[in-house]
């Protein structure tokens, strides 16, 4: 393997000392570059970020991704390789900020609690009839069944597009705690379903069928 | 109301997906880089680590990231990442107004 360097990171940054340091510098440029390859896969643009100079936005990243895998540092097992290890930190920082930006800039405000009703014109009437039945099954769920926690990261997130990071920040909570609302509200639908007798297939045959 | 139907039908996929027990976020963003080395080496992942499979299924933003971890990891393990002034050199090839 090629990367013996980067492995050997671990081991000097927990030595600590001037070793430790010249490791962090280290880390931190592989962190500049990841960041950059990173915004250059996803294709994200500066604007997104409100930055006009792409190094200083890697950098920014790059230092705040170095302070938290510092920070756990001690929880690395050597199950990956350190820098696949790493760079998800600097991933996740990334996405979040640019799906936080691009929520907010978004074109036009979609905050209808109001459920939609989703019905194509019918090719085929017993597939239109089937899909009134479950639709109205779920909308009734979550209308009257869902906590207003779990009803709100739920439209948000299915009918609003709306991104955990944000979810989050509204319900001033993390995203974890999000992704268990969704999973209570998901659970609770899916019980629901069998309760009426449709397994989640044919529920979802149903809108697959034209 | 297609856009509607498309949306039913990701809410309904999500449903069928879903099981009693799965982790979290922060839990995937753990146990994602193992994965991906893992699938790298050409070892089957999803087998060995079913949570976080079904965990990517539901989780789209999960899903987007792992996405690009693979990405740089794949780019590491053939001999790591470019460097910088290259990195640049794409990012302003890839701006219309650059
Ligand atoms: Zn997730």
């Amino acid at each position: 393997m090629v990367e013996g360097g980067a492995e050997h990171l671990v081991t000097r940054l927990l030595a600590g000392g001037p070793e430790g340091d010249a490791a962090a510098r280290e880390l931190h440029d592989l962190l500049v570059r990841a960041a950059l390859a990173h915004l250059v896969h996803q294709g994200y643009s500066l604007e997104a970020f409100g930055a006009d100079d792409p190094e200083a936005l890697a950098e920014d990243f790059a230092q705040e991704a170095l302070a938290t895998i510092l920070r756990q540092l001690h929880t690395f097992r050597g199950q990956s390789r350190f820098t696949t290890w790493a760079y998800r930190i600097v991933i996740n920082l990334i996405s979040d900020e640019f799906r936080r930006r691009a929520w907010r800039r978004r074109p036009l405000p979609t905050e209808h609690e109001a459920l939609p009703h989703p019905v194509d014109p019918a090719d085929d009437p017993v597939a239109a009839a089937e899909r009134d039945e479950v639709w109205g099954l779920i909308a009734r769920v979550i209308r009257e069944e869902l906590t207003p926690r779990q009803r709100q990261v739920l439209v948000g997130r299915f009918f609003q597009d709306k991104p955990l990071v944000v979810l989050a920040e509204e319900l001033n909570t993390s995203k974890d705690a999000v992704y268990k609302l969704l999973h209570d509200a998901r659970k609770r639908l899916k019980r629901a379903l069998l309760a009426h007798g449709f397994t989640e297939a044919e529920a979802l045959a149903a809108f697959e069928r034209r | 109301m297609k856009e509607t139907s498309h949306r039913v039908k990701q809410l309904l996929e999500a449903i069928a997906l879903t099981q009693d027990d799965e982790i979290d976020c922060s839990t995937c963003l753990d146990l994602v880089p193992i994965y991906v080395d893992r699938e790298l080496a050409g070892a089957d992942p999803a087998r060995e680590l079913p949570a976080l499979r079904q965990h990517l299924a539901v989780c789209r933003e999960c899903l987007e990231e792992y996405e690009a971890l693979r990405e740089l990891a794949r780019l590491e393990a053939a001999g790591g990442l470019p460097g910088r002034q290259e990195l640049l050199r794409q990012l302003r090839q890839q701006r219309p107004s650059a």
